[in-house]
């Protein structure tokens, strides 16, 4: 299982999305596949019996901070 | 969080802001602390987490949010877990925030120097970075990954990039210090939190950012133009 936190933020979202992708494009059939459906948000699948998901306790995310100079 | 990070195999952990914190310590390292015991507890494999360029310098220790964002490494280090810290120069996506000025006045704004290069990263290429390392189970130990973008430019060479994309002048114009500051304070931000912005600007106006030395590795694909024709453009034309 693969956790992402601040799956709404500007670089959380992108990170689901390339972690989809990459997924997708493993060519790996849908059975090998475990979904979450986490209450918070939309589910996500991985191959390897692995799960992308996210927590449901993320603040909302506003902007990345380390390097927002 | 302790019940998030149970099972997990790899976690991808970015602090989220905290304008109204009492320290930039606590903005990072007290917030991160659940994590870092929850990665413990429950045997995390690996953690991947956005970061920042500057350790090893000499402004690392005086460089806002960049020293808590170091101390965070050193936090989540400290547990065991094999782990990658992102580090990063400034995001190409920041001038979203300038698209007002930029489109009514033709103008953006820093306190760093307008002929400091300076390597920039869009957060696309920072997402893919961190889906490689989340679904590569072959890594292990502490290590930074840094993302420099494919070119260091300064703010007076992305205002000539910006004039020429979107078609009309456009120039940077440096602001100080404390008129930075009591910008961010004027927004509602604490004064720790302000000053840890305007500490970060100060040390990446040092050289905080060139530390790392450029190679094809650490240079991501993104330019600022092609940014700039993809995301600021739209923007401004909305």
């Amino acid at each position: 299982m693969i956790v992402v936190t601040t799956p709404t933020g500007q670089i959380g979202s992108q990170v689901l999305s390339n972690l989809l992708d990459r997924v997708k494009s493993s060519g790996l059939s849908s059975a090998t596949r475990q979904v979450s459906r986490p209450a918070s948000g939309r589910a996500l699948t991985s191959s390897r019996a692995r799960t992308v998901t996210r927590p449901s306790w993320t603040r909302p995310f506003l902007a990345p901070m380390p390097s927002s100079g | 969080m302790d019940k998030a990070f149970s099972g997990a195999d790899a976690v991808f952990w970015l602090t989220p802001p905290d304008p109204r914190a009492p320290s930039v310590e606590a903005a990072f390292v007290g917030f991160t602390r659940p994590a870092a015991e929850a990665f413990r507890k429950h045997g995390v494999g690996r953690v991947v987490a956005v970061s920042a360029l500057g350790r090893s310098t000499p402004w690392a220790s005086r460089a806002g949010y960049v020293t808590g964002s170091l101390a965070m490494d050193d936090l989540i280090a400290s547990t065991g877990v094999a782990y990658r810290a992102l580090t990063n120069p400034s995001f190409m996506d920041n001038t979203i925030r300038q698209v007002p000025s930029i489109k009514n006045q033709g103008v953006f704004f820093s306190p760093i120097a307008g002929d400091r290069k300076l390597p920039t990263v869009a957060t696309r290429d920072i997402a893919a970075a961190a889906a490689r390392l989340l679904l590569d189970p072959s890594w292990s130990g502490v290590g930074e990954v840094p993302s420099l973008g494919p070119e260091d430019l300064s703010f007076n060479d992305m205002a000539q990039i910006m004039s020429e994309v979107l078609g009309m002048q456009v120039r940077f114009q440096q602001n100080t210090f404390e008129a930075y500051k009591e910008r961010f304070v004027s927004f509602g931000m604490s004064d720790a939190m302000a000053q840890g912005m305007t500490d970060m600007a100060w040390a990446k106006n040092e050289g905080l950012d060139n530390g790392v030395a450029r190679t094809p590795e650490n240079s991501t694909p993104t330019s600022f133009r092609q940014w700039t024709e993809e995301v600021l453009k739209p923007a401004v034309a909305s």
